[in-house]
């Protein structure tokens, strides 16, 4: 790696002592979320309800504890994620939640099932507060799981949504631990008062942190729009320059959250990957197609307006392969907005290694970055192949979507050696991993990043 | 490959959450749990005991006959409280409330209220009952 190249703070360790660190993470997610469990063995406890209502009781505890765990998976911790990249952690944190409210869920059906008499009434008048404390947990951890699974199905605004999902979650969470804390049968025991408060109030804090702390520390670093320009394929390019001193450091290929002419702490802000050089500390350049509700509006932004940039995020750059001999990079439509940063950061760099780019895009016309992607073949040991699915007469290059018989025999020389990066449509990542797969590529060399996050 | 081990993980907590839950429950309870044997068939002046046990929330904390909640059975309880001492708890009230937890003392007050007839009917069934196993 060249060494005039700055050095963002996280994730710079790549090789065996990423490995190393993210099975201590997953250790330490694991403790923490099986804490709970653990300290119902731990004993001496008041005598057993019998088998089945303390397994059901022990679901609950179990459930608690995973979702618990949650707030600290979204908090965007950097040195926690780093090692596996935060694409991949909200990924996670939409099965691991599914998990928690599963064991929740088994916690009230089981007792439902085997002592219907001990749940009684529903009416929040007459049922005691605890429980009706856990009902209403239980109906806003459901009414999380369906409008984050189903968000664009409900047609919720993508901000909407966030700010009820978190209420909803923190709400839910409070719910819950009151409840655990108003039975109090094995929490209250020996030890276990103080212990079980410090680990509610944990997720509380952290759940704080996210609001508070993390936004706070982002309006000490504010930027400034400098300009909206259009690009091929409906797309625009920002560009935002900071108040003062250099721009955030960051990998070619990660991306971060702006905030764009609002405060951090209305969590109005969208993940976008960056699209300019990490050489260039002088301005962020970020693309960005007009997709949703938000980038629709992103035409109207005026220069001048203050945005900030939780960020770098991610583990998508080549720069967690130093030692790699040659980089292939398949993307479709905006998807090429990461791999332009990392091919404009390579070419500021002098790499010299060689680069195999196939992108897909509907018509020639839309393709983004046609004009300086011919001009980067001359800085870079650079291949671009287009594929187009609406080719212009006389166009004798691939047709189509990147299907295998467009890929494979295109990477062959390649297979072997090199590291892919994937970035587009869903479909096409599936699909290109599948080719990759097929090709005899190894999982460890292909890179992908999810961006859809609900 | 970061899918594949994410799931992973998910799978796994949820075996080692289960698997943790089904530890403790037969470890703290080395025999395996039984719906105790339904108590004998109140007679007919407490079947309205029977109901107003249920409707009146008592099973959100006790069991008679394993219906309810198990951690406080109250099969047997005739045997160790006359019927004085049983209206007693049940309303948090005298010697009690002294043993109780505020915020219990507190979910009993409304029992307090119980007209005369409901609970004598209340009684009634814990005698039945909750006599059948001391």
């Amino acid at each position: 790696m060249n060494t005039a190249t700055p050095s963002p703070r996280a994730d710079r360790v790549p090789g065996s002592s990423r490995v190393g660190r993210a099975a201590a993470w997953i250790a330490l997610y694991l403790a923490l979320a099986l804490a709970p469990l653990a300290m119902l063995l731990a004993g001496p406890l008041p005598a057993g309800g019998g088998r089945r209502w303390d397994f059901a009781l022990a679901l609950g505890f179990g459930g608690l504890g995973v979702l618990g765990l949650q707030f600290a998976l979204t908090a965007r911790f950097r040195r926690a994620t780093a090692p596996f990249g935060i694409d991949i952690i909200y990924y996670f944190h939409r099965y691991a939640a599914l998990v928690g409210v599963a064991l929740v869920g088994a916690h009230y059906a089981l007792l439902r099932l085997w002592f219907p008499e001990t749940l009684g009434t529903a009416n929040p008048l007459e049922a005691p507060g605890h429980l009706t404390a856990a009902r209403v947990s239980l109906v806003l951890f459901f009414l999380l799981t369906v409008s984050s699974l189903a968000r664009k199905q409900l047609r919720l605004e993508y901000d909407t949504w966030r700010i009820a999902h978190a209420v909803m979650a923190v709400s839910a969470m409070v719910l819950a631990i009151g409840h655990v804390l108003a039975v109090g049968h094995y929490t209250a025991a020996a030890w276990r008062g103080s212990v079980w408060t410090v680990y509610s109030a944990l997720w509380i804090l952290v759940a704080g942190y996210i609001r508070i702390v993390r936004p706070w520390s982002l309006l000490r670093q504010p930027y400034r729009v400098v300009s909206v320009a259009p690009e091929r394929g409906r797309s625009w390019t920002l560009t935002v320059a900071p108040v003062r001193g250099a721009a955030l450091a960051f990998r070619p290929g990660q991306f971060a959250w702006l905030s764009l002419g609002c405060s951090p702490f209305r969590a109005r802000e969208h993940p976008f990957s960056f699209s300019g050089s990490a050489a260039d500390r002088t301005q962020l350049r970020f693309t960005i197609k007009e997709l949703g509700d938000f980038t629709r509006t992103l035409r109207d932004v005026a220069p001048g307006s203050v945005s900030y940039v939780d960020g770098p995020h991610g583990v998508f750059t080549p720069d967690c392969f130093p030692a790699a001999p040659g980089f292939v990079f398949l993307t479709g439509g905006v998807g090429l907005a990461p791999v332009m940063s990392m091919l404009r950061t390579l070419a500021d760099r002098g790499d010299r290694r060689p680069l195999q780019l196939i992108h897909g895009s509907r018509a020639w016309d839309e393709v983004l970055f046609r004009e300086e992607l011919s001009a980067l073949q001359s800085r870079l040991a650079l291949g671009v192949v287009h594929v187009l699915q609406e080719p212009p007469p006389g166009w004798d290059g691939p047709v189509g979507v990147l299907s295998p018989d467009v890929i494979a025999p295109l990477i062959a020389s390649r297979a072997a050696t090199d590291v892919f990066f994937v970035c587009g449509p869903k479909p096409m990542t599936a699909s290109v991993q599948r080719t990759l797969r097929s090709q005899g590529v190894s999982l460890r060399r292909v890179q992908t990043e999810h961006f859809d996050m609900a | 490959m970061r899918e594949r081990l994410a799931l992973l993980l998910c799978g796994l907590t949820l075996v080692l959450a289960t698997g943790l839950a089904w530890l403790f429950a037969v470890r703290h309870n080395p025999r395996p749990s039984h719906r105790a044997p339904p108590a004998v068939s109140p007679p007919a002046q407490s079947v309205t005991g029977a109901r107003l046990f249920l409707e009146q929330g008592c099973a959100n904390c006790h069991a008679i006959g394993g219906a309810g909640n198990p951690r406080y059975p109250l099969d047997g309880v005739a045997a160790r409280r006359d019927r004085a001492e049983l209206e007693a708890w049940i309303g948090g009230t005298g010697v009690a409330a002294g043993q109780l937890a505020g915020s219990v003392v507190r979910r009993k007050e409304r029992y307090r209220e119980l007209p005369a007839e409901d609970m004598a009917a209340l009684l009634d069934y814990l005698q039945a009952a909750g006599g059948g196993r001391p």
